[in-house]
């Protein structure tokens, strides 16, 4: 069992802001990039952070090392966030992810990456539609829409096992092209 | 757990990533925690290394940084709703009032001092966030009071309640806290073990099942090989709150903060335990 990290999140849960910027500092960064991979605008994303912190706060007495590590935490708290976000948007009307060619789907959001980002956004959204067909809209519906597993079973009529193998095949073969791509 | 209730080692595997992502439903995320749980101490660890792995792996993610400003922006938010939550507590006089709805037949006796017993215990579970309390805005509040209430409490009422040694373990950043939980449901025993990096260990208990043996045995269970190693026998019973320094386990302490600990009657009879 990580003491460490326990000892950090005890703190956190009892109101140790120091803490609370030490989590900030490890994970922060990473934190940003996923809420910036799945809202379309940079205010957005970190509208979206502050929130994160907060319920990384407010759900650090549950956090157990015996689980997982504290990362994997942190991220599956990021991620469940951003989908609730993403779904609350979807019920105002915005659609707030990246359209199938890499444009944005709301028109009213002004575009705010960088050249390197648009160009590593396209890349990604390349390797997704180079996958097989299930696994590609598999990938969209849930990791990047935040249906769960069931809701895209239903959709596509297809058995959920066969969409859990679609979504962690897909990831899988996803991160090794993409590594390859970045590859220094 | 038989077989058809759990999932495989190869599905654990598997499905890694999708837990990892928060991607499995409600029933089935439960499976596959009870089935983590469950599986061998070195499936674990790999599962946790291999979800720590992509959880933590930047090659589908933008290489757009953050801001710097948003650093004070993030801490500041927290600060406030940090204000915000402790500006909602409760008066101290709410101590006393049961958190959790206990069996009709159990009986909590308290001592002379029944108020001041509660509020004491009250206290040392908010700091050591034992798990038997449920996880809501009222668990919430009774922590600030807990910690309002800490600032209240000297050492000597808690020297009075469990004897000084217990202050030494709450002050040692170091010491490892295990939380032990009923096996029963609906018992609303629980216990807490510190141990310290020296081996020493100090346990906590509140409300342990009353016993006709009225003694009871704290147990300590290797991961490595399942070797069951006695640490202590003690006499809960009558006592509401109680505490129990033993010096020197004979374990090394790395081994002792991995283990699983449990608290068993003389027949044996597991009755609470950190697994």
């Amino acid at each position: 069992m990580n003491q460490q990290d326990w000892l950090l999140m005890h703190r956190a849960a009892g109101g140790d802001e120091g803490a609370v910027a030490e989590l900030y500092d490890r994970f922060g960064s990473l934190v940003y990039k996923v809420a910036r991979q799945l809202l379309p605008t940079r205010d957005e994303a970190e509208d979206a952070v502050q929130e994160i912190f907060i319920r990384l706060w407010q759900t650090a007495d549950r956090y157990d090392p015996r689980r997982a590590k504290l990362v994997t935490w942190v991220m599956l708290i990021a991620r469940r966030h951003l989908i609730d976000r993403l779904r609350r948007n979807a019920v105002r009307g915005r659609t707030s992810t990246l359209g199938a060619d890499g444009t944005k789907t709301d028109p009213k959001d002004r575009p705010d990456r960088s050249p390197q980002e648009d160009e590593r956004n396209s890349r990604l959204l390349q390797r997704i539609a180079e996958l097989p067909e299930l696994q590609r809209v598999v990938i969209e519906r849930a990791y990047l829409h935040g249906f769960t597993l069931r809701e895209v079973s239903v959709q596509l009529e297809a058995p959920l096992g066969t969409v859990k193998s679609a979504l962690s095949r897909g990831l899988a073969r996803l991160r090794e092209r993409a590594k390859a791509d970045w590859a220094v | 757990m038989t077989a058809a209730t759990s999932m495989t080692i190869q599905e654990l595997l598997e499905l890694a990533a999708l837990d990892a992502f928060g991607l499995l439903d409600e029933y089935e995320g439960a499976l596959y925690t009870e089935s983590f749980h469950h599986a061998p101490a070195t499936v674990q660890d790999d599962i946790k290394r291999l979800q720590a792995q992509i959880a933590s792996d930047e090659s589908l993610l933008p290489i757009d940084e953050p801001d710097p400003a948003l650093r004070d922006r993030v801490l500041a938010a927290v600060a406030k709703a940090i204000e915000a939550d402790s500006s909602k507590l409760a008066p101290l006089a709410t101590i006393g009032r049961p958190r959790r709805t206990a069996p009709e037949t159990a009986q909590r006796v308290l001592s002379a001092s029944g108020q001041f017993w509660r509020a004491a215990s009250f206290v040392l579970a908010g700091t050591l966030l034992a798990t038997a309390y449920l996880w809501s805005d009222s668990y919430r509040a009774s922590q600030q009071i807990a910690t309002l209430a800490l600032m209240n409490i000297t050492d000597a009422q808690l020297t009075q309640l469990v004897g000084p040694t217990i202050t030494e373990f709450l002050k040692d950043t170091s010491a490892v806290r295990i939380t032990l939980t009923p096996t029963k449901s609906g018992d609303p025993s629980w216990a807490n073990v510190f141990v310290k990096e020296d081996g020493s260990a100090f346990l906590l208990f509140e409300g342990l099942p009353r016993s006709e043996d009225s003694a009871y045995k704290l147990q300590v269970v290797e991961r490595a090989n399942g070797h069951i190693e006695h640490v202590h026998s003690f006499d809960g019973t009558g006592l509401t709150f109680g505490g129990v320094h033993m010096d020197a386990i004979g374990l090394p302490a790395a081994v002792l903060a991995a283990a699983t600990w449990q608290i068993t009657d003389l027949a044996g009879t597991v009755l609470l335990t950190s697994a």
